[in-house]
């Protein structure tokens, strides 16, 4: 054994030599290459890569042949609509579901492995450790969306999609991304076990892509019923325009009723980012300007994901423990 | 000399249960500082409040200088922690391990890579550079993440149960790096339950119990506070013409002397002559497992004197105490003693005048399992 030299012992925070970096930054770096090492390392994450983008390639495919099919009758129709609109569906639907999932252990993996009170004893700041892990869970989700552009890029091809709706597709899948991303941090960062900040990472991530259109479409009809029914007693144009403005915006936190939307907007030569209604509360009502469902769903899920990783950062500080940490003697 | 740790009134509770009761600790730096105390004491809860890992309910605690409640950052550069149960990141070899905890302090690349290796060295993993983490042995786990803890070259180190888990040599490699670590400078807070092992390896204790500290300080200084008297024990030479009431007598005389106890010594038995000398039931069973000299097992068989030989070949004096000797046992008295050194000294010199034979003085220290089974009273369940 040799003992530690004072030269090589650095002190700690100094400021290095011109030329090099700054604490700062070799911390960040480090952070940050620690995690995506740890998400890139090994065959795993290249053979996952394979096999998405060979399955894409079969969904692709099986798409192009039901649409080549179906134009049969209509050699008008452009089949790059259908393919497009198949694989940014599926692509969306895989977004729900790994995203919650890669982001739902990066706190309580943590904790489980016990490295959680090593992390914190250094100088490393909440806000980097949590963003750091952040940004290496869902860098996988970004690589797996873009690793399927150029699929993307043939229905560009085959005619019937505007570059602007691919742009549009891509920024509604990174917001889906980026929110049910944190809502995973968030639930790893309050439960100790990742399984089960997993379960509720999916129950939450449910909420607005199953239950709310349901809830959504079951009360509207229900209101529908009742206002039909009693024609004695319309409803006044504030009402109708608050049930009006209320559902459009319920029904544009669902990504892929936003983007249904976004699209049909689209098919109807509208504009990207406003659009018209005539008459919505009856006859008379005159037009009323809309917002792009696409706009108040990716506001609002940037919107929810700053909410979530600020609460994520709140939930994870060792002092406070996280839910069911509190109040936990230490053992002696 | 500003000290690296200091509490006052820190306190922890869990709802009604008090995990620590305003405790007051300082420490000096360049201590090794054991901390000692049943479970459930509050050891690992100071501990993980002095690491910046929970809040005190009340009170205050410095390290370095820098406040646990509002300076964390601070206290993290002069701190390195150990938990007691820690994990290590498996998918990493060795180096990455401590390079990224290096780069967490904020040290530079080309600073990093000298730094891992000289650590590697200092803990006995150098040719485990490139291996991956996971297939190290829990030892070398513990040492891979004892080097972690010095990368920033801290003033302080924590490290909570060190050697549980481990083996036997491996708990002997592990006390040999924290002495090293003594002697490098650091000022070290460890926790054990193995008290031989914390009294070789601290200078300073402190004895926690039900969250309270009863006791706290050097250990000779500790150890000599739970004695409420000394004891001093003198080997006599045998000499047949003295008996124990004898002896005991020109002992108890002697100023200072709050009691004599007198037992034979079993290197010098003597077989029957010797057992006839004593009294009480030590003599009835010595009889019983030394019935002669042909009977005696092999490890009470008698020797050949008592005395050297240039003792026993010297003086006319010296040649009828071996003449005595032959016949009696030597003995081995236990003084109970009030007083200080020059005392001690003086007592020495009254037994040489009183005529006793002696040729041993030592004072007894009691050890730390005695002082902390005496400090806490067994009051933890």
């Amino acid at each position: 054994m040799t003992a530690m030299t004072a030269d090589t012992a650095a002190s700690p925070g100094a400021t290095p030599p011109g030329g090099e970096e700054s604490p700062r930054w070799n911390r960040a770096q480090g952070m940050l290459a620690k995690e995506l090492r740890g998400r890139m390392r090994g065959p795993r994450a290249f053979v996952v890569l394979s096999f998405y983008l060979l399955f894409l390639a079969g969904f692709t495919l099986l798409i192009y042949f039901l649409a080549k099919l179906s134009a049969a009758s209509d050699p008008t129709t452009p089949i790059g609509k259908p393919v497009f609109l198949g694989l940014v569906a599926f692509q969306l639907g895989l977004v729900c579901f790994l995203a919650p999932s890669f982001t739902a252990g990066v706190i309580s993996g943590e904790r489980e492995r016990q490295t959680y009170d090593l992390l914190m004893t250094t100088p490393l700041s909440l806000m980097l450790i949590v963003a750091a892990k952040l940004f290496a869970a869902l860098a996988y989700v970004f690589l797996l969306i873009i690793a399927a552009l150029p699929l993307l890029a043939i229905s560009l091809f085959l005619g019937g999609v505007a570059p602007e709706e691919v742009a549009i597709a891509f920024l509604m899948l990174f917001a889906s991304a980026l929110l049910f991303g944190t809502i995973g941090l968030c639930f790893s960062a309050w439960v100790r076990s990742t399984i089960g900040a997993a379960a509720l990472a999916y129950g939450a991530m449910l909420v607005p892509v199953v239950a709310l259109p349901i809830v959504a479409a079951t009360g509207f009809s229900f209101l529908a019923a009742i206002l039909s029914g009693s024609n004695s007693n319309n409803p006044s144009p504030t009402v109708s325009a608050a049930i009006f403005y209320l559902g459009g915006f319920i029904l544009s936190l669902n990504p892929f009723i936003a983007g249904g939307l976004t699209e049909a907007i689209i098919y109807s030569n509208e504009s990207l980012f406003f659009f018209t209604i005539s008459n919505p509360f009856g006859s008379g009502s005159g037009t009323v300007f809309v917002i792009g469902p696409w706009i108040i769903y990716t506001v609002t899920a940037l919107i929810a994901t700053v909410f979530f990783f600020l609460l994520s950062l709140r939930l994870a500080r060792p002092t406070r423990g996280g839910g069911r940490r509190r109040g936990t003697p230490a053992q002696s | 000399m500003t000290p690296i740790v200091e509490t006052r009134g820190l306190t922890k509770s869990y709802g009604p249960f008090q995990a620590l009761e305003a405790l007051n600790l300082t420490i000096e730096p360049g201590v090794v500082f054991g901390f000692i105390g049943p479970n459930g004491a509050g050891k690992t809860t100071s501990m993980r409040i002095l690491a910046t890992l929970l809040e005190p309910t009340a009170g205050e605690a410095w390290v370095g200088g820098y406040s646990v409640t509002r300076e964390s950052r601070g206290v993290r550069q002069v701190l390195g922690y150990m938990p007691d149960n820690f994990g290590v990141y498996d998918n990493m070899k060795v180096w990455e391990y401590l390079d990224f905890f290096a780069s967490a302090y904020g040290l530079p690349r080309s600073r990093r890579l000298g730094l891992i290796d000289d650590l590697l060295a200092l803990v006995d993993l150098s040719e485990k550079r490139d291996g991956y983490v996971e297939a190290l042995s829990r030892g070398m786990k513990q040492r891979l993440c004892l080097a972690r803890t010095l990368v920033h070259d801290p003033q302080l180190l924590i490290l909570d149960e060190p050697a549980s888990g481990l083996d036997p040599r491996a708990r002997v490699e592990l006390r040999a790096l924290l002495r090293q670590l003594g002697a490098l400078g650091k000022t070290v807070i460890v926790s054990s339950h193995i008290l031989t092992e914390m009294a070789d390896i601290c200078d300073h204790v402190g004895i926690i119990e039900r969250g309270r500290l009863l006791a706290s300080g050097p250990i000779e200084e500790l150890l000599r506070q739970v004695q409420t008297s000394r004891s001093v024990l003198v080997r006599l030479i045998a000499d047949a013409r003295l008996g124990d009431e004898a002896v005991a007598e020109r002992v108890r005389t002697i100023p200072g002397v709050l009691g004599v106890e007198i037992e034979p010594l079993a290197a010098t038995l003597r077989g029957a002559p010797a057992v006839v000398a004593m009294e009480g039931t030590r003599a009835r069973a010595l009889s019983q497992i030394i019935p002669g000299e042909a009977g005696a097992p092999p490890h009470l068989q008698p020797v050949p004197s008592a005395l050297p030989p240039e003792i026993a070949g010297g003086s006319a004096t010296d040649q009828r105490l071996a003449a005595a000797a032959s016949a009696a046992p030597a003995r081995l008295v236990r003084i109970d003693f009030d007083g200080d050194d020059y005392r001690l000294y003086q007592l020495l010199g009254e037994l040489l005048t009183r005529g006793l034979p002696v040729y041993g003085f030592t004072e007894e220290v009691g050890d730390l399992e005695d002082a902390f089974m005496r400090i806490t009273r067994g009051m933890v369940a």
